[in-house]
C-alpha cells in the first residue's frame, strides 16, 4: 500500500475521531462542567441585605458552614426547595451553619413577595445582587444552584437543580464532618449521547 | 495664549473626551465578543440582550475603568466558569489541536500532491503538467466511499449531542421558556404569575394556564389569563391563541356567535390556517350560526392542514360527514 494510501486512511480515522470527540466532548452543556471553584476560596463579597437594613459581608462568616443559593421569583424549581432551604436553615443554625439566599436576575419586592408565599427562616440571610456580581463572581449559568463553603471558605460543593431536604441535610452534614460533598448535578443529565 | 493655541487646546480636550470612552468601549467589545453568553446558545456577551450578559459586559467595562489588562478580566471570568465559557479555545494546552489540526491537514494534502508528482516523474510517465491526475475509477468508488462513510459517521455522532438540560435546572432563567405546565399545579402557576405581573416573559405560563383552565371548561377564570395576555404586547401566536379561545368562550359561554366568530377571525389573522381556530370557527358557524354547508367548507379546510393530529382529523372528519349531510350540530 502506498503512503499516499495510508495518509488518505489516516484522514479518515482523524475525521472519525474528531466526530466523536465533538459528539461526546462539546456536546456537554457548558452549565454542567464541574465548577472551577470547587476546592477555592468561596466568593465573599459584601451586599445588600433584602429588607434594605444594610449590608452584609459573606467573609463574616468565617468559621461558619455556609450554604449559598441563588434563587428568585420566576425560577419555579426555586418555589420546589425554598420550603426545604428555610427547613436546613433552622435546623441547622446551631451546628454553625449558615444558609444564605441571594436574589438573582430579580426584583426586592418580587423576591420578598415569593419568600412571603413559600417560606422565610430568621436564621437564614437574604441578600440583593445589584449587577450579578455575586452570580458572576459564583459563575453561576442558570438557577437554582447552591454552593457549599465550609468553615474555613473554601467551596467544597455544589447542587445545580432543585435541593431537598435529602440532599442539603446529608451535604451539610458531610461538611460539618470535613468531607467534601462536589458537584452534585440533581434530577436528570445528559452527559453524552448515550444517556 | 493666542487663539490658534486656545483653538488647539479646546480640540484637544474634545479629542480626549471623545475619543476615550470610544477606546475603552472598543476593548470592552473585544474583550465581550470572545465571551460566551452563559446563558445563551452560542451568543457572545457582547451580542447578547440577557441581563446576565449585560452583567457581564458591565463588569468587564468597570474593570478596564480599574485599569485590569484584557486577560486579567478574561481570567477572572474563566475563574468562575471554567474555559467554556472562551467563544475560541485557546491555543494551548489540550486544544492546541484544534489550532493545528488544519494547519496539519494542509501540509498532509501538499505533501501528498508532492509525493504524487514525485511518484510520476521517477516512473518515467509524462509529466504531470501535461496530464491530469485522474485517479482511476477503482480508487474513485474507494475514496468516495470513504467520504461518505466518514460523513455517515459524522453526522450519526454529532446529530446525537442535542442535549436538553434537565427540567430542573432554568438555564434561561425564565419561567415561560421551556418549562412543564403538565408538572406544575394550578395554584403553583398563579402565584408565579401574580409574582411577575410586570414581566412579558410570563405570558408562556399564562396560556398554558388559561389553555389548562379552557380545556377544563372553567371559562371564568380563562378569560381574565387570556385578557391579560392580550394587554401585555404579547407576540402574534400568543395573541392569535388567546384570541381564539376567548371567541369560542363568549360563544359557548354566553352564546354570542357573531362576536365570537370576530374574535376567532382576529386570531386567523394572525396566524393564518391555524387548524385548531379553522375548527372552532367550524363548530360556531355550525352551531351558532345554523350554517352546515359553510361550517363543511371550513371542516374541509382544516382536513387539508398537514401533520394534523388524528385524533383531531377523525373528530374534525366526522363532524365534516355530518356536516354535507345537513345535520344540525351535536
Amino acid at each position: 500500500m502506498t503512503s499516499v494510501r495510508w495518509a488518505a486512511i489516516a484522514a479518515v480515522v482523524a475525521s472519525v475521531i474528531l466526530a466523536v470527540i465533538f459528539s461526546t466532548r462539546f456536546g456537554r452543556d457548558p452549565g454542567l462542567v464541574p465548577s472551577p471553584l470547587l476546592g477555592q476560596p468561596a466568593p465573599s463579597p459584601t451586599l445588600p441585605l433584602l429588607d434594605g437594613s444594610g449590608d452584609f459581608d459573606l467573609a463574616s462568616l468565617r468559621g461558619r458552614v455556609v450554604v449559598v443559593n441563588f434563587f428568585a421569583s420566576w425560577c419555579l424549581p426555586c418555589r420546589e426547595e425554598q420550603d426545604d432551604l428555610s427547613a436546613a436553615a433552622e435546623a441547622f443554625a446551631e451546628r454553625e451553619v449558615t444558609v444564605v439566599e441571594i436574589v438573582y436576575q430579580d426584583t426586592a419586592e418580587a423576591a420578598i413577595s415569593f419568600l412571603q408565599e413559600t417560606a422565610v427562616s430568621e436564621e437564614a440571610v437574604y441578600l440583593l445582587d445589584p449587577g450579578g456580581r455575586a452570580a458572576i463572581a459564583y459563575g453561576v449559568f442558570g438557577i437554582p444552584e447552591t454552593f457549599f463553603i465550609d468553615p474555613g471558605g473554601t467551596v467544597v460543593g455544589k447542587a445545580i437543580g432543585a435541593t431537598d431536604a435529602l440532599v442539603l441535610g446529608s451535604s451539610i452534614d458531610a461538611v460539618l464532618e470535613g468531607e467534601k460533598p462536589g458537584q452534585q448535578v440533581l434530577g436528570e443529565t445528559f452527559d453524552g449521547p448515550a444517556s | 495664549m493666542s487663539w490658534v493655541g486656545l483653538a488647539l487646546l479646546a480640540l484637544g480636550l474634545m479629542a480626549a473626551v471623545l475619543m476615550g470612552p470610544t477606546a475603552s468601549e472598543d476593548r470592552a467589545l473585544a474583550i465581550g465578543a470572545r465571551i460566551r453568553c452563559p446563558v445563551c446558545q452560542g451568543d457572545s456577551i457582547a451580542d447578547s440582550p440577557s441581563e446576565s450578559a449585560r452583567n457581564m459586559m458591565d463588569l468587564v467595562r468597570a474593570r478596564i475603568d480599574e485599569g485590569h489588562s484584557d486577560d486579567e478580566i478574561i481570567a477572572e471570568l474563566l475563574s468562575s466558569y471554567t474555559g467554556a465559557l472562551l467563544l475560541d479555545p485557546p491555543a494551548a494546552g489540550a486544544t492546541l489541536w484544534l489550532w493545528l489540526a488544519p494547519l496539519a491537514a494542509l501540509v498532509t494534502g501538499l505533501w501528498m500532491i508532492r509525493r504524487r508528482f514525485h511518484e510520476q516523474a521517477s516512473s518515467g510517465r509524462p509529466s504531470p503538467t501535461t496530464t491530469t491526475l485522474s485517479p482511476t475509477p477503482s480508487r474513485w468508488i474507494l475514496g468516495s466511499g470513504l467520504l461518505v462513510l466518514a460523513g455517515a459517521i459524522t453526522i450519526a455522532t454529532v446529530g446525537q449531542f442535542r442535549q436538553a438540560r434537565p427540567d430542573n435546572q432554568n438555564l434561561a432563567g425564565i419561567a415561560g421558556e421551556g418549562f412543564d405546565p403538565d408538572a406544575v399545579s394550578n395554584e403553583t402557576m398563579e402565584a408565579v404569575i401574580a409574582a411577575n405581573l410586570e414581566n412579558p416573559s410570563i405570558n408562556g405560563m399564562r396560556l398554558a394556564l388559561a389553555n389548562r383552565y379552557f380545556e377544563e371548561g372553567d371559562y371564568q377564570k380563562a378569560f381574565g389569563h387570556y385578557q391579560a395576555v392580550l394587554d401585555s404586547e404579547p407576540a402574534a401566536a400568543e395573541a392569535a391563541a388567546a384570541y381564539t379561545r376567548l371567541g369560542w368562550m363568549v360563544y359557548d359561554g354566553n352564546g354570542e356567535t357573531e362576536l365570537g366568530l370576530e374574535l376567532i377571525d382576529r386570531g386567523l389573522a394572525l396566524v393564518p390556517g391555524d387548524a385548531f381556530a379553522l375548527y372552532l370557527k367550524g363548530r360556531v358557524t355550525w352551531c351558532g350560526k345554523a350554517d352546515p354547508d359553510a361550517a363543511a367548507e371550513i371542516f374541509d379546510r382544516v382536513l387539508t392542514t398537514p401533520n394534523l393530529d388524528p385524533n383531531v382529523r377523525t373528530r374534525v372528519s366526522t363532524d365534516l360527514e355530518s356536516a354535507q349531510a345537513g345535520a344540525s350540530c351535536p
